[in-house]
């Protein structure tokens, strides 16, 4: 029993060094001015005009990419939960796509289409339909709208998706038997019904949307909370903007994080534990087409960031012009040459690898202790390991910067560890949460009956636990790796020294420079794509259709 | 004198402060095939879990052959036990399930592999050797599992409510399987269920539980016939049961008693604190003789089951008796039929208020 607690100390200790501690800080230099509690910061902040337009900026993006998103999204979720038709699978498949690479690698691609001089812009001019070319993306802030829908709208349709997985198609009949019509039976059953998902997935958007840095910064769009907070770094000593910035998002993130689950508790409706009737219409012959068309449609816009990176990675030159004059395979090779990219590719493996494993480990250990040990206190670790769900990693980021600089953790001198833990605790409680569930599912019968015949515990572990458990786990590995490679903020802001640049901030500080970097850029954007993609696929193949649970609060 | 094996003495138990457990109390001996019979939240799996070691008991001491085992943790103990739900692993094969306890035990591959085919052949699991426990049938599941548990030798077996998760039909087959095989094995074993028919067949000695406590052990004769309470009474087999007061003791072991139904005379030796009593009788214990004890009503329904004809019998007191009786006359029985039949006295059970 000692050891035991032993153990939930240590890791309660450790996870509240590096979650609770950084947050922690960042609230006391909001409100402590030398030694005294004020608000005086607060006021200097919120009276700057400028970041008052940032936040009212950053507010209006969370909200139309929410709309745009759902616009999107709703429609698609139906038609793949209500209709049958040849090849739904692979199409449901295929609408993750857009959600492999990180916006802001897709906007170094899609600028080469929507700019000024950009593919449709003359495409439209030569065709006759325009005259002067179009600004597409105004000051950068439509860009980034577009740019965040297109990758954030898949994330919107796992939401609602699995709403509508557990919703019981009879109370819509018995609606449409007592004689509703098809509006009525939508807004006061179907609607009410799927509100959960529905919400839930719009917090995340909303978040994750506000909390984007990468995307700006590619559009050089600065009048943005997330993008004043990174910049807010630089002079972090003398300028408290920043503290108080990351404060109000913490805030606002935490606040829409319990509003959201308090909701969902509300509204969980239980049916009953019948079985949940199903009826697809199958969809065939004419109708079918206009289906494929208008999911194809859908489809190509969505990926059309990919398809420039992926087009712009191979052109040699693609100016003033609908496609490229000349392809070539040139930058791939500097992928592999270039000093820059060289460390980028060779850091990110190792942060990657090295934040899996710890995220493996403790996930295993946190999901084991939760489902089966009977501690006091249990509840703490259940907690530390599901806040980093509500923290953002620019939050995360800009935390371990300011708590640990002028320490030996500080990221300006080697940021190795703190990345790699940024990367391993924002993707924990999502390993948590498949272990433990894991754990539960695994019924204690099995171990028993093992202990039955002799069998230690580690044998037990060895035998019965961990075959049975480990699938789940490791697919759940797969995606975090995955996701290590694509993480923007923290790599962003943590990896300050060349020497430490992980892939995405090479990506970004590639694609600044004039000459050939942008190319280059979209080669290893489209190498970390091609990657993501195959990680993904795989950890789907494992985890069948509960890999939506990656992307869902609750 | 049979060979004490399993003694658990003064075992108590609470959970989250409501006692699951209290004071119990009881022996096992070799070759037994011991049964705890009770109604569902009695605690009775609790008790098999902690003589399996799954669970630690508040107070009290588990002797195994002479030996405390109370703190004990499972994997030293050599007690099998085969789980409800079978507890399958199922990511092993039938014939690597039923290895396991031998690997763990590190004996030979030679060894283990004949051990696992004699164990193979005894519960007729050949054929499904190399498939996976989701590739095979309830009742070859549940012959998994015994054959798990048996192949290492335990010193007893603990079988949980082993035949709850099987339809009527295949119970009955697997009850006798479990008849020969604990004939074959001589294992002892101690057998937990709510069933008191599989108790009746299979049993040579029962424990009845009721709330937290071992109310009557016995061999099956003892407590059908002999029932201490009411509770036991009641559980074990159909009982007919009438309010009565004793208003007289007639030569010495006969007692006189006043029912709705009418005087009734009971030959018994035990000895009752009060005069308000149950009177109780099993549906067999009747007769022709109409000269004491009788009761007349209507035929409100029957059963037939073959060797015998139960009759369902309401009183114009509104009573209803169950009785059985031969078959013969089976035809001549015809609902609303009126019947007339006495108790025998020396079979009538007499439990205080």
């Amino acid at each position: 029993m000692k050891k035991k607690y032993f153990i939930f100390f240590v890791i309660s200790l450790f996870l509240i060094l590096f979650i609770i501690y950084p947050i922690f800080y960042i609230f006391l230099q909001t409100f402590f001015h030398d030694g005294k509690f004020t608000f005086e910061l607060f006021k200097i902040v919120l009276n700057n005009l400028i970041i008052r337009k940032a936040i009212i900026n950053s507010f209006f993006l969370g909200l139309i990419v929410v709309f745009t998103t759902s616009i999107i999204a709703i429609p698609l979720a139906f038609i793949f939960d209500r209709l049958n038709f040849k090849g739904k699978g692979l199409l449901r498949i295929l609408f993750l796509l857009p959600m492999i690479s990180s916006p802001f690698v897709g906007a170094i691609g899609i600028k080469q289409i929507l700019s000024r001089f950009g593919s449709l812009n003359i495409l439209l001019i030569k065709l006759g339909i325009i005259e002067k070319p179009i600004s597409y993306f105004g000051s950068g802030f439509l860009g980034i709208v577009i740019l965040q829908t297109l990758h954030l709208f898949p994330i919107m349709f796992l939401n609602i998706l699995a709403s509508l997985n557990n919703f019981d198609i009879s109370t819509e009949e018995a609606s449409y038997n007592l004689g509703a019509n098809f509006f009525q039976t939508f807004f006061k059953i179907t609607f009410p019904l799927i509100l959960p998902g529905y919400f839930a997935g719009s917090s995340i958007v909303f978040i994750w949307s506000i909390t984007d840095l990468g995307t700006p910064l590619v559009f050089e769009f600065n009048n943005l909370v997330s993008v004043k907070i990174f910049h807010s770094l630089k002079d972090i000593n003398t300028n408290p903007a920043g503290y108080v910035l990351v404060f109000l998002l913490c805030i606002l993130t935490f606040a829409l994080f319990i509003f959201t689950k308090k909701h969902i508790e509300k509204t969980q409706y239980t049916t009953g534990k019948t079985q949940i009737q199903k009826i697809e219409r199958q969809i065939k012959g004419k109708n079918l087409f206009i289906l494929y068309i208008l999911l194809f449609v859908v489809l190509f816009i969505s990926l059309l960031p990919h398809f420039a990176l992926v087009l712009y990675s191979f052109s040699k030159k693609w100016f003033f012009s609908v496609f490229p004059f000349e392809y070539t395979l040139e930058y791939y090779k500097t992928v592999f040459t270039h000093r820059l990219t060289k460390t980028g590719i060779f850091n990110s493996l190792i942060y990657s690898s090295l934040s899996t494993t710890i995220d493996i480990f403790l996930g295993f250990f946190i999901g084991y202790i939760l489902a089966r040990w009977k501690i006091k206190g249990k509840g703490l670790l259940d907690i530390l390991s599901m806040i980093p769900l509500v923290i953002p990693g620019i939050i995360l980021a800009f935390g371990y910067v300011t708590t640990f600089s002028n320490t030996i953790l500080d990221p300006k001198n080697n940021p190795v560890f703190l990345i790699i833990l940024s990367y391993s605790l924002r993707r924990l409680p999502y390993i948590v949460r498949t272990t433990y569930s894991s754990f539960l599912q695994l019924n204690e019968n099995l171990q028993e009956a093992s202990y039955s015949l002799g069998a230690t515990n580690t044998v037990t572990f060895r035998r019965i636990v961990f075959p049975l458990v480990s699938p789940g786990v490791f697919a759940g590995g797969i995606l975090v790796f995955a996701f290590s490679l694509m993480e923007v903020s923290c790599s962003l802001i943590l990896a300050i020294r060349e020497k430490y640049y992980p892939i995405s901030k090479v990506i970004y500080t590639l694609a600044g420079r004039v000459t050939d970097g942008p190319n280059t850029a979209c080669s290893l954007g489209v190498i970390v794509m091609i990657f993501t993609g195959i990680s993904l696929f795989i950890s789907m193949k494992i985890f069948s259709k509960k890999i939506g649970d990656f992307f869902r609060i609750g | 004198m049979e060979k004490e094996i399993l003694s658990v003495e003064n075992i108590e138990k609470k959970f989250n402060g409501r006692e699951v457990l209290k004071n119990i109390n009881f022996i096992v001996y070799e070759n037994d095939f011991f049964f705890i019979l009770g109604p569902s939240g009695c605690g009775k799996t609790t008790l098999l879990r902690i003589i399996a070691g799954f669970t630690q008991p508040d107070r009290g001491r588990i002797i195994l052959n002479k030996r405390d085992i109370t703190n004990l943790p499972p994997n030293k103990r050599n007690i099998g036990f085969v789980f409800q739900n079978y507890a399958l692993w199922p990511h092993m094969r039938v014939k690597e399930n039923i290895a396991f306890g031998l690997e763990i035990k590190k004996f030979s591959y030679d060894f283990i592999e004949k051990r696992v085919n004699e164990m193979l052949e005894m519960t007729k699991l050949k054929d499904v050797a190399n498939l996976y426990p989701s590739q095979i049938s309830g009742g070859q599941q549940q012959r998994v599992a015994l054959a798990r548990a048996l192949v290492v030798d335990p010193q007893i077996l603990l079988l949980d409510e082993p035949l709850s998760n099987l339809d009527a039909k295949l119970r009955d087959e697997m009850r006798n399987e479990l008849k020969r095989i604990h004939s074959q094995t001589k294992k002892t074993m101690i057998y937990v269920t709510h069933d008191q028919k599989e108790a009746m067949t299979l049993a040579t000695n029962i424990a009845i539980m009721r709330e937290k406590e071992i109310v009557q052990i016995g061999t099956p004769y003892e407590i059908y016939t002999n029932p201490k309470n009411l509770f036991v009474a009641s559980f074990i087999g159909d009982i007919n049961i009438l309010e009565g007061k004793v208003v007289e003791k007639i030569e010495g072991d006969k007692l006189k008693i006043e029912t709705e139904e009418g005087i009734m005379i009971a030959k018994t030796n035990k000895s009752l604190n009060s005069k308000n009593i149950y009177l109780c009788f099993r549906p067999e214990s009747i007769t022709e003789d109409t000269s004491i004890n009788t009761i007349k009503g209507q035929l409100k329904d029957y059963e037939f089951l073959g060797d015998t004809l139960k009759l369902a019998i309401l009183t114009e007191k509104e009573n209803l008796f169950k009785i059985s009786i031969n078959p013969e006359n089976f035809e001549k029985f015809k609902k609303g039929k009126n019947i007339i039949f006495s108790i025998i006295k020396e079979k009538i059970l007499l439990f205080e208020k």
